[in-house]
């Protein structure tokens, strides 16, 4: 995948864990494991808002395009 | 609206099963045993009778096996998995279903209108004309079964998108 969603490094920033971060979020642990390890394919707005919304972060901070 | 859905499939799988039932009786006894009683009375019309039980008989096979792959189906969308590869398999035995039995009609068709044709004492256009227009309408029914899967491959395949999103 050519777009990285680096939840691990705002995470990191905000010593927040993973199982705290898809509560808040609403999302599943599972979920969040294949947003994070790149496996995903889409994400809604409403997911990035809230994503956005507990980390205190922009979609910029979040989305991170790599050539590959 | 989810409760009627499920009340829906349990009524239609009551008809289902009866409807095969009634298969099974005609398959078994009133399709045998009416032609069985023709040809005691006109042995003459053995070459009619004998095609007509063998392709009745695989007629409504045919229509058992569309019951039972329509009852999966209702089964999955009970469960809501209809939209997922599995559900392919089952549609694919309704449409063979449907084409076998269309080409036995047809073949039976062709065979009564040219026994019909090269009989000059029952030369008569209606019968002939009668089963031309259940051909025509057999073919359609195999072409809505087409488009029917079609659209089943195409919402199966915007659901799998859809679960993708996260």
């Amino acid at each position: 995948m050519a777009i990285v969603v680096r939840i691990d490094v705002e995470l990191a920033k905000r010593k927040m864990s993973v199982g705290e971060f898809a509560e808040r979020v609403g999302l599943t642990p599972a979920n969040v494991a294949v947003l994070k390890n790149g496996r995903a394919k889409a994400v809604r707005f409403s997911t990035l808002e809230a994503m956005c919304r507990t980390l205190g972060c922009q979609p910029g901070d979040l989305l991170e395009w790599v050539d590959d | 609206m989810f409760r009627f859905h499920g009340q829906l499939i349990i009524v239609l799988r009551v008809f289902l099963a009866s409807l095969f039932a009634f298969l099974v009786l005609l398959q078994v006894l009133s399709l045998p045993g009416d032609i069985l009683h023709d040809l005691g009375n006109s042995p003459d019309a053995a070459h009619l009778l004998w095609p007509m039980l063998v392709v009745g008989e695989l007629e409504l096979l045919c229509a058992e096996v569309v019951i039972v792959c329509t009852a999966k189906l209702l089964t999955m969308v009970r469960r809501d998995s209809i939209f997922s590869d599995a559900s392919l398999t089952w549609v694919n035995g309704i449409v063979w279903s449907f084409v076998a039995g269309w080409l036995l009609f047809a073949c039976l068709a062709t065979y009564r209108t040219a026994v019909i044709y090269f009989t000059p004492r029952l030369r008569d256009p209606g019968i002939p004309i009668l089963l031309f227009g259940i051909v025509l309408f057999g073919a359609v029914l195999v072409l809505l079964m087409l488009v029917l899967r079609a659209l089943l491959r195409q919402a199966t395949i915007l659901r799998t998108d859809m679960e993708a999103v996260i």
